[in-house]
């Protein structure tokens, strides 16, 4: 166990380091740097005169090679510092840790609501009564998939908040404002969860051990309930994990679409201008989120799925569980 | 009781069954009667489409998707059941009816533990409240036969070999103490020495009980071991019935003589007549099959290799000393390994059948890969032809695949369904560059000969295929290079007892006829009766015993051997005559 854990880790450090490798190089390819684009940004640009250009590129040390550049960065970064914003001149893990929790909030509102409605949806699709409603339930995922997320957004600030007056359109202020972005964020996972769920739910009922539990004399909804979805659920929720890191990159759409502060609108910003400090910080902090998130979900899995790591005994978590 | 008049518990009326698909109905069970009386075991025998599964199905309403009964009765102590609607069925199921289900390895909940789901029956039928339920649980599987029950209630059903499954599935077959038990085929998954362990624990327990039960089963030698009467179903109709002792010895339908005849380890019932000539000589023995099976097949290779191996040719192949060591995950003890083939020497002569018999996980599979270079030895020399091919790399070993070619398990797994018959064919052919296009067709429209299929089924895909004929399409397939040697592994064991005799049939005519030596990798004894020279026994890694099957089957000399002789169904009855065996031949 100590083994694997050891090799996750390996691992999780070569995708921190390959992302912030190829982010980095990418950034130097652009055709221009963030000093002129800060300069520019004033409104006079020859209230700048060259000499203070070359000074402030000195100052961020732009004005070395590319490798010293990046080797001096990585050196920073590997100590937790990730430099100061170009822009605002704040420290970029302050930029960061104000912005975080109010993303994670969202993130995690939007997980739960996606888990509940894709499950859900697959759930009463697969075992409604009637035909008919099994069949618009089933066709609900596919077009849900299909809405551009900033689309979804505009419709529900405009319906829901402007029309109607229900919720707020805007801001980071409670629960209230959290919903409107949280159910946009979680469309595009629920139709994902509810189209692999409902699959799985159709593979079971060939299985045989749904036949036997039949032949215990077991209800519709028991079999229902404790065979058949307990087993479809992995493979559902092995893509929720995955999904769960996506999350992040919706957010900068629905963040922007709400104007609510989070990473998402940071990071919206900091690429608009340039800021590569604050770029490479984003980077590394949702490489990071993306390996916890998988780990977790790699960890956890043995306990969904007993089969996974051979004998309880030798899982630390489940010995646990015990 | 509310028993029927005539004394039985169960009593199907004109069962009528069709599956429908795509709005089509199509009738699989013609109007059947079956009584079953309490205390008494009826036996349902047929091959794989006979309707006999879905008659046992449709008995407890489980029968699956598409599936409906058209009419008919089916009465339970006097009700029928048929008429009740799915709640009230319900309460019957796992209560009064219980299931002994085909396969233990995908027949349990695999994320849950052994222990709950033998308590769901209880539960949900009421018999024990949360509280007591996990103690009734253990106390089952304890009945069942299991060892350390409470230690396995709390595991999952893979921590569980697949003897043990079907253990626990009986346990929660009899946890409520049904009055009927329909067992579907209940050790056609297992080793012949675990499925006679398993049966006698449902014969204990019925005994015990007073169980009534109807046994689906293939194979007429299981049934006339276990069964009091025997039902023989075909095309979905019944059309034999009596009590067992009668079917066996005097058998008035044709299929039923077919049955009988194609069953491997009742051979003895039906080959009384030709037992009088095998006794004479292996030699003779073989070409007799040889006439019967290849009508206007010369005899003449036969006799000459097999007498050309009695002469002291070199053998084709000659394993010596093979070790095959696997690792196993790391733990805080440090590397460990388990050792799959522990010090195995046999030879294979050219012509010649030699056969690995064996329970699962007693190494034979492994050796025969190694045989095939598939796997590297961890220690020992392999010999083909008297060169050492033991290091063979590369190209080396690619021209040696050419010559030794293999015959797998499962003909529904083995063929790729994309591939056309031909294409399936002439694959190995196109992959050595052997040949144009045109003569590749035409070795393929050879080989289909060869294995007796009809040349209209070249551009067919394996799903249109039954499983006979696609075992013939890999034996085909095997056969496209010219191999010396061809390995079969457990050619048979996924096809009906009918289709596995025409298979043998096939098997040694080619061997006649191409001069083949076959490495034949099984767990039935009884099959390779019919076709080895000679017959290793594997236990454990290790090769316990090397005879002919006559000394094998007439004076076992190891103990492993005298068990798996006595595992072969059919012989408590007397029916499989003990030590009467030798060179079986198969005929139509």
């Amino acid at each position: 166990m100590t083994r694997y854990l050891v090799r996750r880790f390996l691992q999780a450090l070569f995708v921190l380091w390959s992302a912030y490798t190829v982010c980095f190089a990418v950034l130097y390819l652009l055709p221009s740097d963030p000093v002129s684009l800060m300069v520019s940004a004033g409104s006079e640009q020859s209230m700048v005169d060259d000499a203070q250009v070359e000074a402030l590129r000195a100052q961020y040390g732009l004005d070395r090679p590319v490798t010293v550049q990046y080797v001096d960065h990585l050196w920073h970064a590997l100590r937790g510092d990730f430099g100061v914003s170009v822009q605002s001149g704040r420290d970029v893990t302050r930029v960061f840790l104000d912005v975080l929790p109010a993303t994670l909030e969202l993130a995690a509102a939007a997980f739960a609501l996606a888990l509940l409605l894709g499950l859900g949806l697959a759930y009463w699709g697969t075992y409604a009564r009637r035909s008919w409603i099994r069949q618009t339930l089933l066709s609900i995922p596919p077009f849900w998939a299909s809405l551009p997320t900033f689309w979804v957004g505009l419709m529900l600030v405009q319906l829901v908040s402007f029309r109607w007056g229900l919720l707020p359109a805007t801001g980071n202020e409670g629960t209230r404002s959290l919903l409107l972005p949280a159910v946009t964020l979680a469309l595009p996972t629920a139709a994902g969860i509810a189209q692999v769920f409902a699959r799985s739910l159709r593979a079971t009922e060939t299985e045989h051990y749904i036949t036997t539990a039949a032949a215990k004399g077991a209800s519709p909804r028991r079999v229902h309930l404790r065979h058949s979805a307990r087993n479809a659920a992995l493979p559902a929720l092995t893509l929720a994990g995955v999904w769960a890191g996506n999350l992040l990159a919706g957010s900068v759409v629905v963040e922007t679409v709400f104007s609510r502060t989070g990473v998402g609108r940071t990071t919206a910003t900091a690429v608009g201008t340039q800021d590569i400090p604050v770029v490479l910080g984003l980077v590394i902090l949702s490489s990071l989120l993306f390996t916890v998130v998988n780990l977790a979900v790699d960890l956890t899995y043995p306990l969904l799925d007993p089969r996974i790591l051979g004998s309880a005994a030798t899982h630390p978590l489940k010995a646990r569980a015990r | 009781m509310t028993d029927s008049p005539d004394g039985a518990l169960l009593a199907v009326r004109g069962l009528r069954v069709s599956y429908r698909s795509g709005g089509t109905a199509t009738d699989v069970v013609h109007g059947i009667d079956l009584d079953v009386r309490p205390g008494q075991v009826v036996a349902l025998v047929g091959e794989s489409g006979s309707g006999k599964s879905t008659t046992a199905h449709a008995v407890i309403g489980l029968l699956p998707a598409g599936g409906r009964i058209e009419g008919g009765a089916v009465r339970f102590a006097g009700v029928d059941l048929t008429a009740l609607p799915e709640a009230g069925l319900r309460g019957y199921r796992g209560r009064d009816i219980a299931l002994v289900p085909q396969d233990p390895t995908v027949s349990l909940n695999p994320v849950q533990r052994i222990g709950a789901q033998v308590a769901e029956v209880l539960l949900i039928h009421g018999l024990a409240s949360r509280r007591t339920a996990p103690a009734a649980a253990v106390a089952a599987l304890a009945q069942a036969g299991l060892p350390d029950p409470a230690l396995r209630a709390r595991q999952y059903p893979h921590e569980l070999s697949g003897g043990m499954r079907q253990r626990a599935l009986i346990a929660i077959a009899f946890a409520a103490e049904p009055r009927l038990l329909i067992a579907d085929e209940p050790t056609s998954a297992l080793d012949v020495t675990i499925q006679r362990r398993i049966l006698d624990q449902m014969e204990k327990m019925i005994g015990e009980h007073g169980t009534a039960v109807l046994l689906i089963t293939h194979d007429l030698a299981v049934a006339a071991d276990r069964a009091d009467e025997i039902v023989v179903m075909s095309g979905g109709a019944v059309v034999e019935r009596g009590p067992s002792r009668q079917i066996l010895r005097d058998p008035s339908h044709p299929y039923t003589r077919r049955l009988i005849a194609d069953a491997p380890s009742l051979a003895d019932v039906a080959d009384v007549a030709a037992q009088a000539v095998i006794a004479r000589s292996p030699t003779v023995a073989r070409s007799v099959a040889a006439t019967w099976s290849v009508a206007a097949e010369s005899v003449e290779p036969t006799g000459a290799s097999a007498a050309a191996a009695e002469a002291g040719t070199p053998p084709l192949l000659v394993a010596d000393g093979l070790v095959k060591d696997f690792p196993l995950p790391r733990t805080s003890g440090g590397p460990r390994s388990v050792r799959a083939v522990d010090d195995v020497s046999f030879t294979v002569g050219r012509g010649e059948t030699f056969a690995l018999v064996g329970e699962s996980g007693s190494g034979k599979s492994t050796t025969a890969r190694l045989a095939l270079r598939l796997l590297d030895p961890t220690a020992g020399r392999i010999h083909l032809d008297g060169v050492d091919v033991t290091d063979l790399r590369g190209a080396a070993l690619r021209r040696l695949r050419r010559r030794m070619q293999v015959v797998y398990q499962n003909p529904y797994a083995s063929l790729d369904p994309r591939f056309s018959v031909a294409e399936t064919i002439e694959e190995p052919l196109r992959l050595f560059g052997v040949g144009s296009r045109a003569t590749r067709r035409a070795r393929a429209r050879e080989l289909l000969s060869q294995v007796a299929l009809a040349e209209q089924l070249l551009e067919r895909r394996p799903a249109e295929l039954s499983g006979g004929q696609r075992q013939r399409v890999a034996i085909a397939r095997a056969l496209s290079l010219h191999p010396d040697l061809v390995v079969c592994d457990e050619p048979l064991s996924a096809l009906d007892v009918t289709v596995q005799a025409q298979i043998l049939d096939l098997l040694a005519g080619l061997q006649t006829e191409l001069g083949l030596s076959y490495l034949f990798i099984t767990h039935d004894l009884a099959v390779v009766r019919a076709i080895a020279d000679r017959i290793g026994v594997m236990r454990g890694g290790k090769l316990v015993e090397v005879a002919t099957p006559r000394e094998l089957f007439d004076n076992p000399r190891h103990e492993y051997t005298r068990e798996l002789l006595a595992a072969i169904p059919g012989r408590r009855t007397g029916f499989s005559r003990g030590q009467g065996g030798c060179q079986a031949p198969r005929r139509r």
